[in-house]
């Protein structure tokens, strides 16, 4: 299996100031422990990231569970077959698709990466004299940071969706693939509006969206360049599908006259018909919807004898790293229609929230494609940190096995001598003893003096029973530290079961 | 470094040759090949809605679950029910998207006191634009989904994109008979259409506007319709 | 019906007591229970780690230590889901062990599951009396390999047992093995949400049937002065049967 080697480069040569952006873009390799301890020491982030999560996790199960029954595990294997098939023949979909959209009226272009897609948006906004952009959420946008190049280029560029708008405002960065703003509290909205807009303050959450409401109207109403990205393409018809639950997607894809989408290669499903069962299966994976509020299917610009809609779509294919994982060995990840379903399920998640990735893409799947997209020593911890529960892989509704894979990057990360050496040591010298039952009790004898030692010098030493009493230890140091600075530790009892067969069961017979 | 008119001067040309080749890389072919076919979309565990059913009822039932307001009506109640609706939202401007073999337009004009916008286009501003000034549209749909409680609206000659898009309120006629079981069924429909033939914009809507972004409480109108009112007209 | 123990190593060394009460229960339902002794670790650790090769060693251990039972039944369920999820790939290029393989995965059980689904036993019948307040742990392990509420069911067939559910019951109790050294704030996080949600209950006594994730919660209770006692269902069914004190 390969990975990039080396960070690269070409995100972080322009010299922008994008606010959010050291969020999302840190410092490399990137080391998760300072930002998980801030977060899980942060009452707020506690508070709406865990409540928020759980509750779609919640909805989505139970809405799963009453609209497909006992189907819903052969509805997500059916989704992710859909998705793997695709992939499996990305070729000639890929073809097809550029074939079909083409004879629609659209303009496909190709970009291998994301330089190279935001060369191909501001030659088009460049050609077209685009003054205004009107965005809606793109996570291929926020990966390869176009805002900051059409600002460059003198291009106002407005997030539209109502999350991200304020993200803009308040020079943050989202934290969740469907919930930007999850981690934000409506007084620092009211401020943030206060501040940029010069409204007054306010923090009631329906008359802030009448004023985000106010203020991006005039926007879509003056704007002559429409960015989105694409949920799905539709390889038979050359369609994009836009999933949207506030109506941005389809203002920015209908007001503008130039309509830019940029869409991941991966996001290609075969047939119209597919679409059944992937729509049905994402807004209910994701927030528990039957649908979300609007599926916005576009194919080719305004035909001659419409009275509106753009007079140009332009559909922008980023590769920017999909085509490596595309491998065989990592291509199931590419599986993914951020849902958002394994973020909101995930216990690391819940308590860490979306920053602590530092990376466009967190929870679970982030762990996956951000080493991938980044290189694999860049993002050493994300692999690591999750206990394997496997709540991802039960919430997917594209069958990724998210562990599955976390796993094999592990193996990467031993192999290519990123774990630690004092790591490695451990393991294999580990391994080694469990290879014999002698060494196997060796160590076991050992562990067992050392732990209950320790436990008696603390006075934390019980006595009775030998197979069921113990001792606790509050306070390890060396490597295992970690473990009591949270929690105590047991001892071994006195006696194992192994003694137990011997002596008394043995005997008994 | 590059500057930004340097980077303005290349072109695209190789660009898709380049993707292409790491596309066939990892999959080991050496030129594109021919895909067997996709998955099947199985109906005993896709489908979630069935001809049998009483589809209308069913609509309603889950158009009301996502918020949106439902009320039966015939071809001559019609108007009076828009006209009704018009006046409780004091609505002054009014746009439209009907295939109106009903003159519904013109009587709505009649009856309520209303005006309507009509989108100019052309002059090089986007052809929405005095449909901004609307506060409610009235369109007809060209179907809906039992299943989701969905109105299916798609662009046409006749249908601007605006009066379902853009005003807070939205204003649905929609026939029994175009009600389809299932998604399923909508797109057997469009199956074999070449994409030049299928509408540029297909929308889906399920549902007023809503965002539960901040703090995860749910507002409604965002930037689409803050109110959608279906009137399901009985075929005469 | 001959059954081998596979006790797993953390079982044996901190939590002797629920492999005894699976023997003295499996015995007690007619089960003649062999240990075959040269068994030490079934290598999820080394395997969750990255450490593949090594890992795969102690797969074709476990394999010819095992080779002969007819049934392999264990006491915590992370290890049985070890050898069903993740042998057959791990030695997916050792032919020599193919069939080998195959079998083991099919005859190893977590003991709660063999009880249900192979034993079939109704505790009804046989008089298993616990009075007592009790809440369950359910471990991530056994979402993988396919039990749900077998531990439930067996419950509720025992005399005077009070099972109140925890909220979340479901979700991972943080210990991931390494994980929980590694990365402590997240691990503790994970881990002080459960306590919160075995508190609310009012149970006295956690039933859990991985020793990992029994090691990590009953370590967080300790630590926040909570004083709920750790049993295996094991445990409670032999005390029901006045097997165990």
């Amino acid at each position: 299996m390969s990975t990039n080697a080396h960070a690269t480069e070409s995100s972080q040569t322009v010299a922008l100031t994008v606010d959010g952006h050291d969020i999302l873009f840190p410092a490399l390799p990137y080391d998760i422990h300072a930002r998980a301890r801030s977060s899980t020491g942060d009452p707020q982030l506690q508070q709406f990231v865990n409540s928020a999560t759980l509750l779609k996790d919640t909805g989505r199960k139970k809405v799963c569970g009453e609209v497909f029954g006992s189907n819903y595990e052969a509805m997500r294997r059916l989704g992710g077959d859909i998705k793997q098939h695709t992939l499996d023949h990305l070729d000639f979909y890929l073809d097809q698709f550029v074939e079909r959209a083409t004879d629609a009226g659209a303009q496909v272009h190709f970009a291998t990466d994301g330089n190279r897609a935001n060369e191909i948006c501001l030659k088009i906004a460049r050609d077209n004299n685009c003054k205004l952009c009107v965005k809606s959420k793109s996570m291929v946008t926020e990966e390869i940071l176009l805002v900051p190049q059409l600002e460059s280029l003198g291009i106002e560029t407005v997030e539209t969706d109502l999350g991200e708008f304020i993200i803009q405002l308040d020079h943050d960065a989202p934290s969740h693939i469907v919930q930007p703003m999850i981690h934000k509290d409506r007084r620092a909205v009211g401020r943030a509006f206060e501040r940029e807009l010069g409204t007054e303050y306010c923090e009631d959450a329906t008359s802030l969206a009448r004023v985000a409401r106010k203020h991006l109207r005039e926007k879509f109403r003056q704007a002559d360049l429409g960015i989105s990205g694409g949920n799905f393409l539709i390889a038979e018809s050359g369609s994009v599908v836009i999933c949207t639950n506030e109506g941005n997607g389809r203002l920015c894809t209908s007001a503008p006259r130039v309509h830019v989408a940029f869409v991941g290669i991966e996001k290609l499903i075969p047939n119209l018909e597919h679409l059944s069962v992937l729509l049905k299966l994402l807004a209910r994976s994701s927030t528990a919807q039957p649908l979300t509020c609007y599926t916005h299917i576009i194919t080719g610009p305004r035909r001659s004898d419409e009275p509106d809609g753009p007079e140009q779509v332009h559909i922008v294919l980023v590769d920017n790293g999909r085509s490596e994982i595309l491998k065989p060995e990592t291509r199931e990840m590419l599986r993914c229609i951020r849902c958002g379903a394994c973020l909101n399920s995930c216990p690391v998640y819940r308590k860490i929230g979306g920053h602590a990735y530092g990376s466009v893409y967190s929870g679970p799947i982030g762990a996956l494609i951000t080493p991938m997209f980044k290189g694999l020593a860049n993002y050493p911890d994300l692999p690591h940190a999750s206990s394997l529960c496997g709540a991802c892989y039960e919430a997917c509704p594209v069958n990724i096995d998210i562990p599955k894979y976390l796993v094999k990057l592990r193996v990467e990360l031993v192999k290519r001598r990123i774990t630690k050496l004092s790591d490695r040591v451990f393991f294999k010298v580990w391994a080694a003893t469990l290879r014999y039952p002698v060494t196997y009790r060796l160590v076991g004898f050992l562990q067992k003096l050392i732990f209950r030692l320790k436990a008696r010098t603390q006075s934390q030493l019980d006595s009775g029973d030998p197979y069921v009493s113990r001792g606790w230890i509050s306070d390890m140091s060396g490597p295992v530290r970690g473990w009591t600075d949270e929690r105590d530790m047991p001892t071994p009892t006195a006696r194992s079961f192994r003694d137990w067969w011997r002596n008394e069961h043995e005997n008994s017979e | 470094m590059k500057t930004v008119s340097d980077v303005l001067m290349s072109t695209d040309g190789s660009d898709r040759d380049v993707l292409m080749t790491a596309v066939h890389a990892a999959l080991g072919h050496t030129r594109t090949q021919p895909a067997p076919p996709p998955p099947v979309v199985d109906d005993s565990i896709a489908r979630l809605a069935h001809a049998n059913e009483d589809l209308a009822e069913l609509f309603i039932r889950r158009a009301e679950e996502v918020g949106m307001v439902v009320e039966r009506t015939s071809w001559q109640q019609v108007v009076a029910k828009i006209v009704g609706v018009l006046g409780e939202h004091k609505v002054e401007r009014i746009s439209v998207a009907l295939t109106d073999q009903w003159n519904i337009a013109t009587q709505v004009l009649e009856q309520a006191d209303v005006a309507m916008v009509v989108g100019t286009g052309g002059n090089g501003v986007s052809d929405l634009d005095c449909y901004y000034d609307a506060d409610a549209g009235i369109t007809d749909v060209q179907a809906a989904l039992a299943e989701t409680g969905t109105l299916i609206c798609t662009s046409s000659a006749i249908h601007s994109r605006a009066p379902s898009m853009l005003p807070p309120l939205h204003v649905a006629l929609l026939r029994r008979s175009d009600i389809m079981p299932d998604m399923i069924d909508y797109w057997a429909m469009q199956k074999g259409k070449r994409s030049m033939d299928l509408p540029s914009s297909i929308t889906f809507i399920t549902g007023p506007s809503k965002t539960s972004d901040i703090e995860g409480i749910l507002v409604t109108g965002v930037h689409g319709p803050m109110h959608v009112h279906i009137l399901l007209v009985e075929d005469a | 019906m001959n059954v081998s123990l596979f006790v797993t190593c953390l079982t044996d060394t901190f939590y002797p007591r629920a492999a005894i009460a699976t023997v003295k229960v499996l015995e007690h339902l007619g089960c003649h229970v062999d240990f075959p002794a040269e068994q030490t670790c079934c290598g999820q650790p080394m395997f969750n780690n990255g450490f593949e090769d090594e890992s795969r060693e102690l797969a074709r251990q476990m394999v010819r230590v095992l080779e002969h039972s007819d049934y392999v039944v264990t006491p915590s369920g992370s290890c049985a889901a070890m050898i069903r999820e993740h042998y057959e790939e791990l030695l997916s290029d050792d032919h020599a062990y193919k069939h080998a393989i195959s079998g083991l995965v099919a005859k190893t059980y977590e003991f709660v599951e063999f009880l249900v689904n192979v034993l079939r036993v109704d505790l009804k019948q046989m008089d298993v009396s616990w009075p007592g307040k009790v809440t369950y742990h359910y471990s991530c392990h056994l979402r993988g390999i396919g039990v749900t509420d077998e531990a439930v069911q067996l419950m509720e067939q025992i005399d005077g047992l009070q099972y109140v559910p925890m909220e979340k019951m479901d979700q991972c109790c943080g210990f991931g093995g390494t994980f929980a050294v590694k990365y402590p704030q997240i691990s503790g996080a994970i881990v002080n949400d459960k306590v919160d949600c075995i508190a609310q209950t009012g149970a006295q006594t956690v039933i859990s049937n991985d020793a990992g994730c029994t090691m990590n919660i009953s370590g967080a209770c300790r630590r926040q002065g909570q004083d709920a006692k750790f049993k295996t269902l094991a445990e409670v069914i032999a005390e029901g049967m006045g097997l165990l004190e």
